[in-house]
């Protein structure tokens, strides 16, 4: 998912008083060993990261969840932050879905439909048939036709903001006239063709990884007579195991199960609870407390604040309650060859090497927020390799002066050089990580100064504006991407390939075009192998304008009454894969 | 009479008019600066094409010439439906700022719900600083010169002197995470559960109260010294009136009078721009919700706050102006 | 900025009590006003509490100013990030400073920042050249803002008096925080350069604050340009602007020090609260900044919040006694 969906709820928490921060005992790494089904495992610190936490069939309880912000949005084709992405598993099918999301493998099951669905050889078309008897909370009956309209909604683009409907857009093959259904207008079967239970999507292009697009909630259905246009969040209808009782923009959502879902019919959920209730609590710090008293079972949005973070870390009684999973998720700073002297790659490995990497990890948390990354592909993401790292900043991280002065040399800046870094405001965190990189980059000569905007605007148009970067003369920018799905394309296409930069709005901040990278990631009708991974990895590194610092981990705590937890790496940043959990008390 | 106060209501609409048309001018114009749309502000999440970007325009009006789309802003307020979807409209009634697309809710909602957390900041602090300052400001004039009017005076400049961003945070350290008198604060309405309303607003309360008493507290000692030394009370005091008499029926009555006003402006200047509290605090007052539109850059919120603020504190003077002329008839000449 | 009242994050002491009618017995000739001058001295050095206030403001200059050389004797820099290896005063595990007091040891004397280990007393050094910085120049356009456009007001009166007090009766009934908060986020949408946060805070500050002064200048001139000496001045044949600078202007020199000494800490604390808000500098250590920090480590980590208050605290309570002392001295109505 785009990290700024994580990074926005962030940054209005920054107000408010609490912050990620993390500071971690040493457990291992993001690589974990991928378990088989989902793993089971009674209690203990990162049970559910791998495995499920009491296993159990015991049914009842209402969940009580807790976040600082409300969703972007509870419209499935128009929500993006990734726990949102996670939440939507409770109400909102779609034709294929995640089964295991635990681990750094997840694997996808038929949800909707009855299997995963045929394509043709070149990947360009595909065909799913839709299960029998299939009903929405409101016991209508869930229709193929209402996929296609769900389809079509995402191309009414001024209606169905937010959400990552470009990931259909662009690969569906609709008349680029096509501006959504609602001046009555539908796809052609040349698009997106239904015929009884079975619909077809035909593709401009060829597109191996097409059940991971089905597995967003996007795509999950939505009757036409139902729909409400650009209010439909308000109200959304449920095609999963809860439906929304009521809801309180900024305040509260509750949910109730859904007496016409058939557990027969789904083999992906085993719901327990008999109802979830999720506050907006704007009070982290009470958050906090109430995770700690156990009035309340587990926080979705982000990770731990520092105080509780802090006491976990000390008390083996709290700790055993707690999960640090890492997702495909990238922190990584963007170097902009359109601003001199970057435009030299002697310049660009000069401020490779002399970062300091293990500083800037310590200022997100430590090793419970993470680990250093020493190339771009995060686990989870085919290429990953922890031992791959083309420019070490030292051997413990901290800079390498020597070899960045070498580069400095070959640059033709001996002396080094002045540029700016680019971060959004307010954010105490992003300012520590400025002082560090000013303070590591000074020791080699280089001069850097502040460049700042506020977070809602920072990826938009600051950084995501290919001429705001050249005009402003953004050498070196923040950035963040968590994998949309564990594929290099669900992974690298928005944030690499040279396609996709447009001026404002692209999130290929640094402008990379790289022929390697691009025809790795044009080449749609191949399916991702850890060759091909491996070698994007390596050309992109090369290019010297994707400064990889660490690769994230999230630090969650769940009430110890939960039953059949596990963490969502798939999708929400390892927020806890609700729709499955249960409570031991039954209250 | 009329006349003055028809003047000063005129007066009152003016400042309105020219908050509104600043607030909404700087939003609007500083996009242009940056080369961007103002649409950023509505939905500045999906990542725009520039037919995206168009669309979106033609949608919210900013295709239209910048003062047509003020007047519709402005017409909005007195209640109109907007299209808020595409086939759908939303009915907005009075007063109706428009529609937050970030928070899918209507602004009139949104500042309906923090108006009672700011107010029951505001009243209660306005309570106890005015009780507290005129106190101590008494205490000391009494007594010049001695002890109790250095003590209080010294107290008061200190008290002008702490910001409520410190004072605020060490008020929780000693109270609930140290004493744990309280608990972490977390606003219920008055209605639903007085005690968790009274935990969540009496250290905002006193934080409050503790700036705004000291400065009270200077300007009534002051006032009252300079009544005491009026021929009136002198004359009162030769007549052998009791002391207590003078000082509560005469001295303390004239330098009321200028305090009250400042206090009616005061608490009209208050309201929406509790900022630091509310963010101290965390409670979701219209400071809170300003704030937060402001980093979310929420042009609807922004332009709905600014606007009661400005309410407030106009209605604020308007009445004391008014009082005032009732008072003290020359005024309204 | 200062508003039509009290704001939250400062208080107009400024204006509180401040006499802005002059009234017969303000002293002000020439010759009058330098022994004016002269007693006022006299009494300010009587003023232990005053005198103590300017010595701490001296203090803060002279740390604001040599900021780099302390730094360097002091073998420290803001930025530097002590959170690594065996030796550092950051724990690794949970990112907050060792002991109970803020991590302070030989190396770090007021302790270090969580999670990165800056030094903070290096970083209220630096804080200190912000405050003084942002509160002295927003002070200054105030008062230029203030005093010329009071004069004018004052001295030609008619039109230019009534457009001139009507701007700045709608400033006053402004709501300008919000209006602050707003043109601060504006304008660092439109430039991301750190120096135009400096010129917006300034701006905010200063010009939100000039109908202060300018109420004052502008009464005590109208009362001013009706007295002997000044139509002695013109009758010799002075014209308008002589008269203005040379005759009345030197007689504001009690109300716009009294001002001066009182608005600079108003700006300080603006320019800390807009900072504990986010909206303050950025790339450049402030006190504000340093406590909206400390919030978040507020029940672990309880040291890192009382020093950035106290440096603000007694850098405006210092102002603050200096000021008060200032206006009793030269208020010749005054029993001390």
């Amino acid at each position: 998912m785009r990290f700024k969906r994580k990074a926005l709820g962030l940054a209005s928490v920054a107000v408010t008083g609490a912050l990620l921060l993390a500071g971690c005992s040493g457990t291992g790494s993001g690589t974990t060993t991928p378990s088989g089904g989902s793993g089971s495992a009674s209690a203990g610190f990162d049970a559910a990261v791998n495995g499920v936490v009491n296993p159990s069939t015991k049914t009842g309880g209402t969940l009580k969840l807790l976040s600082a912000n409300d969703c972007d949005s509870w419209d499935p084709a128009r929500t993006y932050y990734g726990w949102c992405l996670n939440m939507q598993r409770v109400m909102s099918r779609t034709l294929v879905n995640y089964s295991k999301v635990n681990g750094t493998e997840f694997t996808l099951a038929p949800d909707l439909a009855t299997d995963m669905g045929t394509h043709n050889a070149d990947y360009t078309q595909w065909k799913y048939t839709l299960q029998d008897g299939l009903k929405y909370s409101d016991g209508e009956t869930i229709k193929a036709e209402d996929i296609k309209y769900a389809i079509e909604r995402m191309y009414a683009q001024d209606v169905i903001t937010g959400g990552p409907t470009f990931y259909f857009t662009e690969i569906i093959d609709a008349p680029s006239s096509y501006k959504g259904p609602y001046d009555g207008k539908s796809l052609p079967d040349s698009a997106v063709a239904v015929s009884g239970n079975t619909i077809t999507f035909n593709l401009k292009k060829p597109f191996a990884d097409f059940n991971y697009l089905l597995a967003l909630p996007t795509s999950a259905p939505v009757p036409e007579d139902k729909d409400t246009g650009a209010t439909y969040t308000r109200n959304p209808v449920s095609s999963g195991p809860f439906q929304i009782e009521n809801y309180t923009p900024q305040k509260s959502i509750t949910f109730t199960r859904n007496k016409n879902w058939d557990q027969a019919s789904d083999k992906i959920r085993k719901p327990l609870a008999d109802g979830i209730d999720l506050t907006i609590n704007s009070n982290t710090e009470d958050i906090d407390n109430q995770l700690e008293a156990g009035s309340a079972d587990a926080r979705m949005e982000t990770a731990v604040g520092p105080a509780f973070r802090a006491k976990i870390y000390s008390d083996n009684d709290l700790k055993k309650n707690a999960d640090d999973p890492g997702g495909p998720t990238t922190r990584y700073y963007s170097i902009a060859s359109s601003v001199p002297p970057l435009d030299n790659v002697h310049c660009r490995r000069a401020v490779f090497y002399a970062i300091n990497k293990a500083s800037a990890l310590q200022i997100a948390g430590g090793s419970a927020a993470g680990q250093v990354a020493g190339s771009a592909t995060p686990p989870g993401i085919p290429g990953y390799d922890p031992s791959y790292n083309p420019y070490p900043s030292g051997s413990d991280n901290t800079g390498d002066v020597a070899k960045a002065k070498e580069e400095l040399a070959a640059c033709g800046q001996p002396d080094g050089f002045s540029t700016k870094f680019a971060y959004s405001t307010p954010d105490a965190t992003n300012g520590k990580a400025f002082a560090n990189v000013r303070d590591s980059l000074a020791k080699a000569g280089i001069k850097v100064t502040a460049a700042t905007t506020s977070a809602e605007n920072y990826y938009s148009t600051f950084i995501g504006s290919p001429s705001n970067v050249k005009k402003q003369g953004l050498g070196i920018m923040m950035a963040g991407w968590g994998a949309d799905f564990p594929t290099l394309y669900g992974f690298y296409q928005n944030i690499v390939n040279g396609a996709t930069i447009r001026d404002p709005g692209t999130s290929n901040y640094a402008s990379i075009n790289d022929s390697t990278v691009n025809k790795i990631l044009d080449d749609t009708g191949t399916p991702t192998t850890t060759e091909l991974g491996t070698q994007l990895n390596k050309a992109l590194m090369a290019t010297a304008q994707f400064l990889p610092m660490r690769w994230d981990k999230t630090l969650w705590y769940r009430n110890s009454r939960l039953t059949n937890v596990t963490a969502n790496n798939a999708l929400g940043f390892g927020a806890y894969d609700v729709v499955n959990v249960g409570t031991s008390d039954g209250k | 009479m009329i006349r003055f106060i028809l003047g000063r209501f005129a007066g009152m609409i003016l400042v309105l008019f020219i908050v509104s048309v600043v607030t909404f001018g700087i939003f609007q114009i500083g996009p242009i600066f940056a080369n961007a749309s103002p649409v950023f502000y509505y939905i500045g999440k999906a990542p725009a094409t520039p037919q995206l970007v168009a669309a979106l325009e033609h949608r919210y009006g900013f295709d239209q010439p910048i003062p047509v789309q003020y007047f519709n802003f402005i017409g909005g307020i007195f209640g109109k439906s907007i299209t808020d979807g595409v086939s759908q409209t939303v009915q907005c009634p009075f007063p109706c700022f428009g529609y937050s697309f970030r928070q899918n809710e209507l602004v009139s909602v949104l500042i309906g719900r923090a108006i009672p957390v700011s107010v029951s900041i505001i009243v209660g602090a306005a309570v106890l600083w005015l009780v507290g300052g005129v106190a101590v400001g008494t205490a000391s004039a009494l007594r010049p010169g001695t002890f109790i009017d250095r003590a209080g005076m010294t107290g008061a400049l200190a008290a002008v002197s702490l910001p409520i961003f410190f004072t605020g945070p060490v008020l929780l350290l000693i109270f609930v995470y140290g004493l744990g008198w309280l608990p972490t604060i977390q606003y219920a309405s008055l209605l639903d559960d007085p005690l968790r309303w009274l935990q969540s607003v009496i250290l905002p309360w006193i934080a409050l109260a503790f700036l705004f008493a000291a400065l009270y507290a200077r300007l009534t000692r002051s006032n009252m010294l300079e009544t005491m030394g009026e021929d009136y009370i002198r004359t009162a005091r030769a007549k052998g009136l009791d002391r207590r008499t003078v000082i509560v029926k005469h001295g303390l009555r004239a330098a009321l009078t200028p305090i009250v006003t400042i206090f009616g402006i005061d608490v009209g200047t208050l309201i929406g721009t509790t900022v630091i509290t509310e963010s101290v605090f965390n409670l979701r007052g219209l400071g809170y919700l300003s704030i937060q539109a402001v980093t979310q850059q929420d042009l609807p919120i922004i332009l709905g706050v600014t606007i009661v603020a400005a309410l407030g504190l106009v209605i604020a003077n308007f009445v004391v102006d008014v009082l005032y002329a009732f008072i003290d008839p020359r005024v309204a000449v | 900025m200062s508003i039509g009242g009290p704001t939250e994050f400062e208080a107009v002491t400024a204006a509180d009590g401040m006499n802005t009618d002059p009234s017969g017995d303000d002293a002000p000739a020439d010759i009058q006003g330098r022994s004016l001058a002269s007693i006022a001295w006299r009494r300010l050095r009587r003023d232990k509490v005053a005198l103590a206030g300017g010595v701490v403001i001296v203090l803060f200059v002279l740390v604001a100013v040599f900021a780099d050389l302390i730094a360097a004797v002091y073998g420290q820099n803001p930025d530097r990030q002590n959170n690594l290896g065996p030796t550092s005063p950051i724990n690794d595990v949970t990112g907050l400073p060792n002991g109970a007091f803020g991590g302070i040891s030989p190396e770090h004397i007021l302790g270090v920042i969580p999670l990165s280990g800056q030094d903070l007393f290096i970083n209220l050094v630096y804080g200190a050249r912000t405050s003084l910085s942002v509160a002295i120049t927003a002070t200054a356009l105030s008062l230029v803002l203030g005093v010329s456009l009071g004069l004018i007001a004052g001295y030609f009166r008619g039109w230019a008096d009534t457009v001139i007090s009507r701007t700045m009766d709608v400033l006053l009934s402004f709501p300008t925080l919000l209006f602050s908060i707003a043109l601060i986020a504006v304008v660092s949408y439109i430039n991301s350069d750190p120096a135009i946060r400096f010129y917006i805070l300034v701006f905010v500050l200063g010009f939100f604050a000039f109908p202060y002064i300018g109420r004052i200048v502008r009464g005590q001139v109208l009362s001013l340009r009706e007295k002997e000496f000044v139509e002695a001045a013109r009758s010799l044949g002075a014209g308008n602007i002589r008269i203005m600078f040379r005759e009345i202007a030197p007689n504001l020199f009690g109300p716009i020090l009294v001002y001066t000494t009182l608005s600079i800490p108003n700006n300080m604390l603006g320019e800390a609260g807009l900072s504990f808000l986010g909206l303050g500098l950025v790339g450049t250590p402030s006190w504000g900044q340093l406590l909206s920090d400390a919030n978040q480590y507020l029940q672990v980590d309880p040291f890192y919040l009382f020093l950035p208050g106290l440096a603000i605290f007694i850098a405006v309570l210092a102002f603050n006694l200096f000021g008060d002392g200032l206006r009793d001295a030269l208020d010749p109505k005054s029993t001390r």
